[in-house]
């Protein structure tokens, strides 16, 4: 940690590699969704970095670290609810999406709204932002308190999942 | 790729993403100085905001009061708020804090020391306020204990805030109710009013001010810190 503090970046590979997989099980125990753990495992290590100044030498870096990882959690879920009522409300009124031709016999609006709902709330508001909206990654990050980069992640996920739910229920229609 | 290297491939995709921003913005930092140093380079402001109101507004009659009435509980009260900015500066540091015990124990504390430190002077040298100038009393003994404790409470909040805090807002307040309890400990010396309605209800309402406006500034530079 010392030598990651005076820049060292192999030294930041060995401490990612010492706590990336107890950092993972600490925050799969507290949130069950892969991809969110993913996002906050990486927040966790970029608010780390980002703090890495108030370690200090010579004490252990464990209660130090989980504090971290800790805080970056209840963050997380102070931002979920607040979010939360205000996005049912936003998916009630979900008007006829624009959807690739490809898709257009699926496009049932309330098969659509349907999947909305079975997708991880983190996702279904970057992509709804996103591809409804037609905000740019930019704009999302800053109005989810989150990295461009997340936000992407994010919608790129609610977008594979929506369409791996909506092919799943057009095969159970056509069965 | 199979099934069982879908996690492991995401694994390394998140450590891959990371590992880039962090090698853009790696550059050495010189580790915050422990808390207990810090403390002491806050030392010469707590001072001042001490003996400021003693000094420039004139004090109590030592005779009435005693040595022990007057300095010496001063004295206890300015050692008590800089523990409580020991507790701050502590608590701020991740995986430092102290046990909710411990915290209960010192927002409660304050408060008690100031009544306890209220009714000892009452006692000792019961003084009303004058008839007709409770308000004008009132704004004075909120207004320059918070002006005096002002430059406490920024630079306290600062340092704390340095250490990335992981409960923001409550470490501004208790670097709120030190900056007061430090300033009361000289203001109770220069208000020549010793009421209890008047010492609870204008300079306890300015360390919970203080405390206040503490945790505000504590919040929005965190906020800031997070856009």
């Amino acid at each position: 940690m010392v030598a990651y503090q005076r820049g060292d970046l192999d030294a930041f590979d060995l401490f990612y590699l010492a706590l990336e997989p107890e950092l993972r099980g600490f925050l799969r125990a507290r949130c069950h969704d892969a991809q969110r753990v993913d996002d906050l495992l990486q927040e966790t290590f970029l608010q780390i970095h980002r703090s890495r100044r108030s370690y200090l030498p010579g004490l252990p870096v464990r209660p130090w670290v989980y504090a971290i990882a800790k805080r970056v959690f209840l963050m997380y879920l102070r931002r979920v609810r607040r979010h939360e009522s205000r996005e049912t409300t936003e998916l009630s009124s979900v008007p006829e999406p624009e959807v690739p031709a490809a898709a257009d016999r699926l496009t049932d609006r309330s098969a659509l709204v349907s999947a909305l709902r079975h997708v991880p709330a983190d996702g279904r508001r970057a992509f709804l932002l996103h591809h409804w909206r037609g905000l740019s990654f930019r704009d999302i990050a800053a109005r989810l308190g989150i990295a461009p980069g997340a936000a992407k992640l994010r919608s790129s996920r609610a977008s594979s999942r929506l369409r791996r739910l909506l092919r799943d229920d057009a095969g159970d229609d056509r069965d | 790729m199979t099934v069982t290297d879908r996690p492991n491939a995401t694994h390394r995709h998140v450590r891959e993403r990371v590992r880039a921003i962090v090698a853009r913005d790696l550059k050495p930092v010189r580790p915050l100085l422990a808390p207990g140093r810090r403390l002491l380079l806050l030392a010469p402001i707590a001072i001042a905001a001490g003996v400021f109101a003693p000094i420039v507004y004139g004090h109590r009659d030592v005779d009435h009061l005693g040595v022990f009435g007057s300095w010496g509980l001063s004295a206890f009260e300015w050692i008590v708020g800089l523990l409580i900015l020991a507790v701050a500066l502590r608590h701020a540091v991740p995986g430092r804090g102290v046990s909710r015990r411990f915290l209960i124990a010192t927002l409660v504390g304050a408060p008690a020391l100031i009544l306890l430190v209220t009714i000892v002077t009452y006692a000792a040298e019961p003084i009303e306020v004058p008839a007709g100038l409770a308000w004008r009393y009132w704004i004075e003994c909120v207004k320059w204990p918070m002006t005096i404790a002002a430059p406490m409470l920024l630079v306290a909040s600062v340092l704390a805030m340095r250490a990335f805090p992981t409960r923001p807002g409550l470490v501004g307040a208790l670097c709120g109710l030190a900056a007061g309890v430090l300033a009361d400990s000289g203001w109770r010396l220069a208000c020549e009013v010793s009421a209890p309605s008047h010492v609870l209800g204008a300079h306890g309402a300015a360390i919970g001010l203080l405390a206040v406006v503490g945790a505000a500034v504590a919040s929005a530079i965190d906020a800031i810190r997070r856009m």
